[in-house]
């Protein structure tokens, strides 16, 4: 089955936010209380309840305004942060087209994969201002339930420009000469390798990405340096100890000495 | 017999030892369940992953707890002035025939054993409690929390594998300190002859 991936082709997007909407009406999430900050940019963030947002970018360039249009959204990684730092098996798993998805059903709600994403995605509900909640992780799940039904993913299906489209993630390379002919750059997550892939007209920072993404470097030493350095330095441990015992052997007061008392035998930990 | 024996450790402080060790012990275990996948199979120890981390928070708690008494009732041994140092002792142990200077109640490493259950602990309960309230700190501090509780559960379970070995089949005679409060006076003799243990 060959991977599929989203490109956002930023060029495009005119923020009417259709994906939004699109999105919470196939997931089934509610609306949420929404915050005046000055711009057309709501919900504030992204919750349990959101998976999807467009962010709003206003840069003001020599009496010019820019406006930025970032999608705010799971990435699918490759190489998955959330993944990593979940420690429950099959929690979140990736499956052959690529979505990275949490199954709420395994999921613990420790919460170590909303602090193991680069791109601040997966968020936990528990930690709403009522107190109610499930006590779960959820995120964008790249409409794998649409797509084993022969479906492209809710928001690109409902894009009006084409902004947002579905494809193979085959045709990359094909899209990358495209969109260097048209002055675009390909952001991909670079060592993540994302199967959510945006077309940009600025730099990252711009739409919201981290220029630099990768997992979080504590994540890492975390996650793939710490758990083999535990596991070695405690079987270390164990074969030294082990070693010393037979070697110097142990500190006994009563070694080739004649004024053994009676009581020494039974009750010292030599002989247990 | 008993005229053998002296007083080491009252009933009092052998309890919350006992207490410590023990909390220790179900951390470490429901720790690593909680922890990564490979160990997550520790979970069914304790009848799953939410039975798990409510006994880890608890645990944690009372061990916290445990941490700050256990300090107190030997707070004055820990701190008193010894002629030993902890090369000499540590040299003791690798070296049967050198005798490092003859120290009191606690040597030089049981002090610094007592440093570090104080230190440990309270870098442990720090670190913890950041990740049972993991939105306090920030996205940027608390990826590390997690990676500092890690990296401090190492060193403990390193200084706890050395504490238990020393306590048992290291030095023979010690373990029943912890039992029956007791030691012989050949074993004070040896490990602590500056010592003027009371007889039981």
């Amino acid at each position: 089955m060959a991977e599929k991936m989203i490109v956002i082709d930023t060029s495009k997007c005119t923020a009417c936010r259709g994906c939004q909407t699109a999105c919470k009406q196939w997931n089934n999430l509610s609306a949420e209380q929404t915050e005046c900050k000055g711009s057309y940019e709501n919900p504030p963030n992204l919750s349990y309840n959101t998976y999807t947002r467009i962010r709003f970018n206003e840069v003001e360039n020599g009496g010019e305004i820019s406006w930025f249009f970032g999608q705010h959204r799971c990435l699918h990684c490759a190489d998955a942060g959330c993944m990593k730092a979940c420690p429950v098996p099959s929690a979140i798993t990736r499956d052959a087209k690529g979505a990275v998805v949490i199954n709420q059903a395994l999921c613990t709600g420790c919460k170590y994969c909303v602090f193991g994403c680069p791109f601040d995605v997966p968020r936990y509900d528990g930690a709403n201002a009522e107190g109610f909640g499930v006590d779960k992780a959820f995120k964008c799940t790249l409409c794998f339930d649409r797509q084993e039904m022969g479906m492209q993913p809710a928001c690109t299906k409902t894009c009006p420009t084409g902004a947002l489209y579905f494809t193979d993630k085959g045709k990359l390379e094909g899209i990358r000469a495209s969109a260097k002919d048209r002055g675009l750059t390909v952001y991909d997550g670079e060592s993540l390798s994302t199967n959510v892939v945006f077309l940009l007209e600025d730099k990252a920072g711009q739409y919201g990405l981290p220029p630099k993404p990768a997992i979080p470097t504590a994540t890492f030493l975390w996650r793939t340096v710490m758990k083999p350095v535990g596991v070695i330095a405690f079987l270390a441990g164990a074969v030294g100890l082990l070693a010393h015992y037979v070697t110097v052997g142990p500190k006994d007061a009563d070694d080739g000495g004649g004024a053994a008392p009676p009581s020494s035998s039974p009750g010292e930990g030599g002989e247990y | 017999m008993s005229h053998h024996l002296l007083k080491r450790f009252s009933p009092r402080e052998r309890l919350v030892h006992w207490i410590h060790m023990i909390t220790f012990i179900f951390l470490t275990l429901t720790g690593l369940g909680l922890y990564a996948k490979s160990f997550f199979g520790l979970t069914g120890l304790f009848g799953g992953v939410d039975v798990s981390r409510v006994i880890h928070h608890w645990a944690g708690v009372l061990f916290i707890g445990t941490t700050v008494v256990i300090f107190m009732q030997w707070i004055k041994d820990i701190t008193a002035p010894g002629d030993d140092t902890v090369v000499t002792v540590i040299k003791g142990y690798f070296d049967q025939s050198f005798k490092p200077a003859p120290p009191g109640k606690f040597n030089a490493g049981q002090k610094m054993a007592g440093w570090a259950a104080l230190i440990l602990g309270l870098f442990m309960a720090g670190t913890g409690l950041a990740m049972w309230f993991p939105f306090q700190l920030g996205k940027g501090l608390q990826q590390w929390m997690y990676f500092l509780h890690n990296l401090g559960f190492i060193v403990f379970i390193g200084f706890i594998m050395l504490h238990a070995y020393l306590g048992t089949w290291g030095v023979p005679g010690t373990w029943r300190a912890m039992t029956r409060g007791t030691v012989t006076k050949s074993w004070a003799e040896k490990n602590h002859s500056k010592w003027d243990g009371e007889e039981a």
